[in-house]
């Protein structure tokens, strides 16, 4: 009766220290990482660890982060940013449709946002001059192949915003 | 006798088991933004109804995190990738928003797949 009772106790005992032993290599491991990013600010080669600090609790992430493009530091009030219209949403799965005049108004009828992807990559907000979202507009564009866009650029919270005083094709 | 052993074991597997389940993953907290607003200089702060007006327009409405410097733009989408704006506009009154999802960046964009949006009022 006793050795029956001891011998239950002492397997409850084992599950649970086999259960804190876990736990301990959970701290100790989450210790570790945040020892590498603390480390990471003090140099500049770990730059890439200080970005995953970033990365807010909660979220799973899916892909390596590639890096923001930024516009070429060029001045397209002069010369015009030569540029896709693209869905959002396309530029987001990386699968882009061919977008007609009529499809492209139609989207933005259901509240699809339009953007432009400039040749280097960069996706571009497009505004219109009085600073209303330009998505509409370009739809009228849809039909080319590629537009040319006159404007002063932006970029801001790693985006980049144009605003358009002049779209035309550039077929 | 043998009922105990093996109540005593039921128990112990049990607790073990709930110790070394998954926590709970904690949302993502921020505010329903403009960003019209946003690339005007603003806070990007809106109300329900324009929130709603603009996302039916077309105008991206985005889940903004952090202040200042460190403030992070997410595009949120639906988990059939479809763009969120317009549920995000619904909880535009709220102050703090949650959302717990996956997150990824392309082409420079933050990206952010709800599984779940809610007030964390």
């Amino acid at each position: 009766m006793k050795k029956t009772l001891l011998i239950s106790g002492c397997l409850i005992f084992i599950l649970l220290l086999l259960n804190s032993c876990g736990e301990t290599k959970k701290e100790s491991a989450s210790e570790e990482s945040k020892g590498n990013i603390s480390s990471g600010k003090t140099s500049e080669e770990t730059g890439s660890s200080q970005k995953k600090d970033d990365i807010p609790e909660g979220v799973t992430i899916l892909g390596e982060a590639p890096e923001a493009v930024e516009p070429e530091k060029k001045d397209y009030t002069k010369e015009a940013l030569r540029c896709q219209i693209v869905l959002l949403e396309d530029a987001v799965s990386g699968k882009f449709r061919k977008l007609t005049k009529p499809s492209a108004l139609e989207f933005t009828e259901q509240g699809k946002i339009l953007v432009v992807r400039a040749e280097n990559g960069a996706i571009f907000f497009v505004y219109n001059e009085d600073g209303s979202f330009g998505s509409k507009n370009l739809a009228r564009y849809a039909a080319n192949d590629f537009i040319g866009i006159l404007g002063k650029t932006k970029y801001k919270y790693d985006l980049n915003f144009i605003f358009a005083e002049y779209i035309e094709s550039s077929d | 006798m043998h009922r105990i052993i093996a109540i005593l074991l039921f128990v112990g597997v049990l607790f073990s088991a709930t110790m070394n389940s998954e926590p709970a993953p904690k949302p993502m907290k921020g505010q329903v933004a403009s960003l019209n607003d946003l690339v005007m200089g603003g806070t990007g702060k809106i109300d329900k109804a324009k929130a709603t007006e603009l996302a039916e327009k077309g105008s991206p409405i985005v889940f903004i995190t952090g202040k200042g410097k460190s403030a992070k733009v997410y595009f949120v989408y639906n988990a059939d990738g479809t763009f969120a704006g317009k549920n995000l506009a619904k909880y535009a009154n709220n102050i703090t928003v949650g959302i717990i999802g996956k997150v990824k960046k392309i082409n420079g964009l933050n990206i952010l797949i709800a599984e779940t949006i809610e007030s964390m009022d």
